[in-house]
């Protein structure tokens, strides 16, 4: 059974907030979900809890997040195009984790995109950031019906459909983390080939179009790691993999062979 | 790779010589058909003498939705309830309680795994495949509160034709992939109650996929219920066992098994021949091939077909059905092990397409030399497994 997490402090020090309205919503969840989930490749909360003030004739709500020295995976694929296969092994198995310990508590976190991952200066590992997009399964939607929040160049299959939202769970991350690590790894989206392309296209191809494999685009990645990033990015979530525990093992079987272990 | 005995009507000793002889690994019981007091002393007795094999209990609950049913013991068993519909199932706390005696029962059975309780569904997504699901959802929950309880394999029992939708199928598999179990028990059920190896190459193709699905990718551990020859390809593709009886009824499944009969006569017997992977009537097909000098060529040259080709052997043959179980078994057993002592899947059938090349050449052969097969008997079912297996290699890049 899954353990049945009990509010955090932050939750029960803002009892006051008012639930419907969606922004502060979501902000509680994001600060729940930070709260329950400890892992060094998902953020932290900071000192700040969740506090609300007005500021004038706005409304505004604040909580800290842990400070992370480092820099945004966008922004390293903007200067350096790709990872070395070493960061990009990392890479995978740092979001995998965070996506384990997300799916502990039954959340998904749905907005798994370049912009979203730092790098610590420190160690060089990952860390997922940004948990206002996760999702509960068993909790009530912020969303309103018909709107599929996220980032739609980085959604699963299953997450272009607002029905099967409820049907989710950990593999759409997958899908997610597969389109990143096709990106980090060949310098492309993998659903946007080079060329302008609206979003509604995008979105086609993540549903129809099946890319080359990685590998095509680089030389010196083992067809064993491009095997896994393409099977991440199967259509159906049955072809992915059943586990992020699974998905960790074939990914430190390659890791071990890059070091020689 | 296993191959498991689909215990049944009529066991004798056949299931104790085959494990003796290492021809099966396990058994699957069938409550059906022998009383509570029997089947606890005949697991029991199993334990003891065969402390490594496989046991495991069917607890055939989807009999409880079948009317009128042909039940025979199982209303002896506490955890059976005959004459449910679709109403019995809306309440969360009724499946609760058909998951937890039935779960219950087996364990006190001490089975290898248990088996939970399904019901039959004719498509993948109409009402009973979602009690189905409701089932297995319970069942997976109520096992993971069980303290040392042996594992768990979800059941699976559907018609077959459910297995011409890809779409719908895909659906299930997606559904069935996130459940935190050990593996999946499947039962598909025929057509027909006549014994046939057939299947239309979709349907048997996307057998092959919700098994290489389950079991290859998702590493689950799948076993399939009365699957005969058709076990060697599912074998081939990834399942972890099949079951096999010594009846026609009990190597392939049909709702008629638990339907009230209308009589007919006893089916007529057969020789299971790897070279043409096919089960061949005794009389005449078998026969006739010996006449036309094809006899050699035909068996399978297992420790209990020694005889045939001779006018006594054939008799014998004919009239002992134990031997004829236990030469089943030991065709399936051997093909299977050298199938799969391949580990790659591609490789594997590879070898099971040079196979049915073989056997079609084979059957060619006979049928140039004036030897006519029954429909049944074969060999049209080696273009669908062919068919299948083609498709089923594109479509899994395999």
């Amino acid at each position: 059974m899954l353990p049945n997490p009990s509010p955090t402090r932050d939750e029960e020090e803002d009892q006051t907030f008012d639930s419907t309205d969606e922004v502060t919503a979501r902000a509680r969840r994001e600060v729940s979900i930070m709260g329950q989930c400890d892992s060094p490749y998902l953020v932290k909360l900071g000192p700040v809890p969740l506090t609300r003030t007005d500021y004038g004739a706005q409304s505004l709500i604040y909580f800290a997040e842990e400070f992370i020295e480092g820099e945004d995976l966008k922004a390293i694929l903007g200067r350096q195009r790709v990872l070395t296969i070493r960061e990009l092994v990392r890479l995978a198995r740092n979001v995998t984790e965070a996506v384990r310990v997300l799916w502990q508590v039954r959340k998904i976190h749905r907005d798994i995109k370049p912009s979203n991952i730092m790098r610590r200066d420190a160690t060089a590992e990952f860390v997922l950031l940004d948990m206002g997009m996760a999702f509960d399964l068993g909790d009530e939607s912020y969303t309103p019906t018909g709107l599929v929040p996220g980032t739609p160049i980085y959604f699963s299959p299953e997450q272009t459909e607002f029905a099967r939202k409820r049907q989710m769970d950990f593999r759409s991350d997958l899908f997610s983390l597969g389109i990143v690590l096709y990106e980090a790894a060949c310098g492309i989206h993998p659903f946007r080939p080079p060329g302008v392309m609206s979003t509604y296209e995008v979105i086609a191809n993540i549903l129809t179009y099946h890319p080359p494999p990685p590998g095509q685009y680089r030389r010196d990645m083992s067809p064993e790691l491009g095997a896994t990033i393409s099977r991440l990015l199967a259509k159906r979530p049955h072809l992915r993999y059943r586990s992020c525990e699974s998905l960790d093992g074939v990914l430190s079987e390659i890791e071990a062979k890059l070091t020689g272990a | 790779m296993s191959i498991y005995a689909q215990h049944g009507y009529g066991k004798s000793d056949k299931i104790q010589r085959a494990m003796e002889a290492r021809l099966i690994s396990g058994v699957i019981l069938s409550p059906r058909d022998e009383s509570p007091e029997n089947l606890t002393q005949f697991s029991q007795a199993l334990r003891l003498q065969f402390p490594s094999a496989d046991l495991a209990l069917d607890p055939q609950f989807y009999a409880t939705t079948i009317a009128p049913v042909r039940d025979g013991h199982l209303p002896e068993y506490a955890y059976y309830h005959p004459g449910l519909t679709r109403r019995d199932f809306i309440s969360p706390a009724s499946i609760a309680r058909f998951v937890a005696e039935t779960l219950d029962y087996e364990r006190r059975l001490e089975p290898s795994f248990l088996v939970a309780p399904t019901v039959h569904f004719e498509d993948f997504r109409d009402p009973w495949s979602q009690i189905s699901l409701s089932l297995a959802q319970e069942a997976a929950e109520y096992h993971s509160r069980l303290q040392g309880a042996p594992p768990l394999y979800l059941s699976l029992a559907f018609a077959e034709r459910a297995l011409g939708a890809l779409d719908s199928l895909g659906d299930f598999l997606d559904i069935l992939s996130g459940f935190e179990v050990r593996g999946f028990y499947v039962t598909v059920s025929r057509d027909t109650s006549q014994y046939q190896p057939h299947m239309e190459a979709a349907r048997l193709e996307n057998l092959l996929y919700l098994t290489y699905t389950l079991s290859v990718v998702n590493e689950y551990q799948v076993v399939l219920a009365y699957s005969d020859l058709i076990g060697i390809l599912l074998q081939a593709v990834g399942a972890h066992a099949t079951a096999c009886g010594w009846h026609h009824s009990l190597r392939q499944f049909s709702l008629a098994r638990f339907r009230p009969s209308t009589g007919g006569r006893q089916p007529r017997p057969r020789y299971t021949s790897i070279p043409l992977l096919a089960s061949i009537l005794v009389i005449p097909e078998l026969q006739a091939a010996f006449d036309a000098g094809l006899g050699p060529a035909v068996l399978s040259r297992t420790d209990y077909d020694g005889a045939l080709g001779t006018a006594s052997g054939m008799n014998a043959w004919r009239s002992d059905r134990a031997q004829r179980a236990l030469h089943h078994w030991a065709v399936i057993n051997r093909t299977v092990n050298d199938i799969t002592s391949r580990a790659d899947i591609g490789d594997r059938l590879t070898n099971v397409l040079l196979r049915i090349g073989q056997a079609s050449a084979l059957f060619s052969d006979l049928q140039n030399r004036g030897v006519v097969f029954d429909p049944t008997s074969g060999p049209g079912h080696l273009d669908q497994w062919q068919q299948a297996i083609e498709s089923f290699r594109r479509t899994a890049s395999v």
